[in-house]
């Protein structure tokens, strides 16, 4: 399949087609709601849609099951006509210049070469990934309850378009650990140390925003558990 | 009297003293006054100047003088008494005969030591 915009022999013929379409109200009914009854070529079937990007998504459909009598395809986006696809070289259509985290409905009806429709294939939705990374967190502040334990909270990072899935935490540098809500607790430091930390937002289209400022902590030093020697030379004074 | 005077010369040796109630030298008094409580005896030690690892011990915070008529018991069973700084204490209300005592020390994390050397003390033994 290849998209109907690409010069060929019948280009001129398929641009009418697509004009007539597209600048009136549909010819017949695309849902059963009147028009010619179907009969070839058959409603095309196995519609996938594949989300490329914000702005791209990749559709396609069972090779040859339109029936021998199909010759071309109509694609419609939320029930509107965008493209024509011949049916001679079929590797799917890629609908571009869609709008990040938007929700579309696509679906295809086959075309005979005299023009006849099919009945349209069922419909399939997809949505465009989000464009945007995530705002950084809030302030993050850090406590110590002991020399062995670090924990972190912050304020919230704000996406508007698909949310906050997550949030990463960077300990110098270094990706230590995921968290869903705002604070998580670092386990593997060592007493005495410096530590810097940063955490990032993750939105639900899986970009990742802005890391905070860094925030140094220093943990506690160590317990002290040795004892002092005994002591020696016990001895009975008087009072 | 000759019998109080015996017993004060044995005591006197061993470096106790009978709490003479209301007496002028009763400074510290037995905590149960009875007829079987009523010696104290004064002890003296040197502080450790190391921790356990022979590192310079810097966070001594005090001492405990364990006490017990055996010295088998003396760590887990005895009485326990905590004074300060100062390396010496006065354990009062013993009733008379053999008393064991040792002592430890205990850091400002409340680490605390192995005991000392015990000693063995004969209390108003006449």
């Amino acid at each position: 399949m290849t998209r109907r915009e690409r010069p060929g022999p019948n280009s001129s013929r398929r641009l009418l087609l697509v004009a007539a379409i597209c600048a009136t109200p549909l010819p017949f009914g695309l849902h059963g709601d009147g028009g010619p009854p179907a009969f070839d070529p058959d409603r095309p079937t196995g519609l996938q849609a594949e989300v490329l990007g914000p702005s791209e998504v990749r559709l396609s459909w069972d090779e040859g099951k339109g029936g021998s009598e199909t010759d071309f395809y109509f694609v419609y986006r939320d029930g509107e006509a965008i493209a024509v696809v011949d049916d001679d070289d079929n590797d799917g259509w890629t609908d571009r210049g869609l709008q990040p985290w938007t929700e579309y409905t696509w679906h295809v009806v086959a075309f005979d070469s005299r023009w006849r429709r099919s009945d349209p294939s069922d419909p399939v939705t997809a949505r465009t990934d989000d464009g945007t990374p995530p705002g950084p967190p809030g302030m993050v502040t850090a406590s110590t309850p002991d020399p062995f334990t670090v924990e972190l909270s912050w304020g919230p990072a704000d996406d508007p378009e698909s949310g906050i899935d997550r949030y990463v935490v960077h300990r110098d540098d270094e990706k230590k650990g995921e968290s869903e809500g705002l604070s998580w607790r670092d386990e593997s430091v060592e007493p005495d140390e410096e530590y810097t930390y940063r955490v990032r937002a993750i939105n639900g289209s899986g970009l990742a925003g802005d890391k905070t400022d860094p925030l140094v902590v220093l943990t506690p030093p160590a317990p002290d558990t040795t004892p002092p020697a005994a002591p020696i030379g016990l001895r009975v004074v008087r009072p | 009297m000759a019998g109080v005077l015996s017993a004060l010369s044995i005591t006197l040796l061993v470096g106790c003293v009978p709490e003479a109630p209301g007496g002028a030298d009763d400074t510290v008094g037995p905590e149960t006054p009875g007829p079987e409580a009523r010696y104290s005896v004064q002890l003296r030690w040197l502080p450790p100047e190391t921790d356990a690892e022979g590192q310079p011990l810097g966070d001594l915070e005090g001492f405990r003088v364990y006490y017990a008529p055996d010295s088998r018991l003396l760590m887990e069973e005895g009485g326990a008494l905590a004074v300060g700084l100062e390396a010496e204490g006065v354990v009062t209300g013993l009733s008379a005969g053999t008393w064991q005592f040792a002592v430890t020390a205990i850091d400002t994390a409340g680490n605390e030591s192995a005991a000392s050397e015990s000693v063995q003390v004969e209390v108003g033994a006449p």
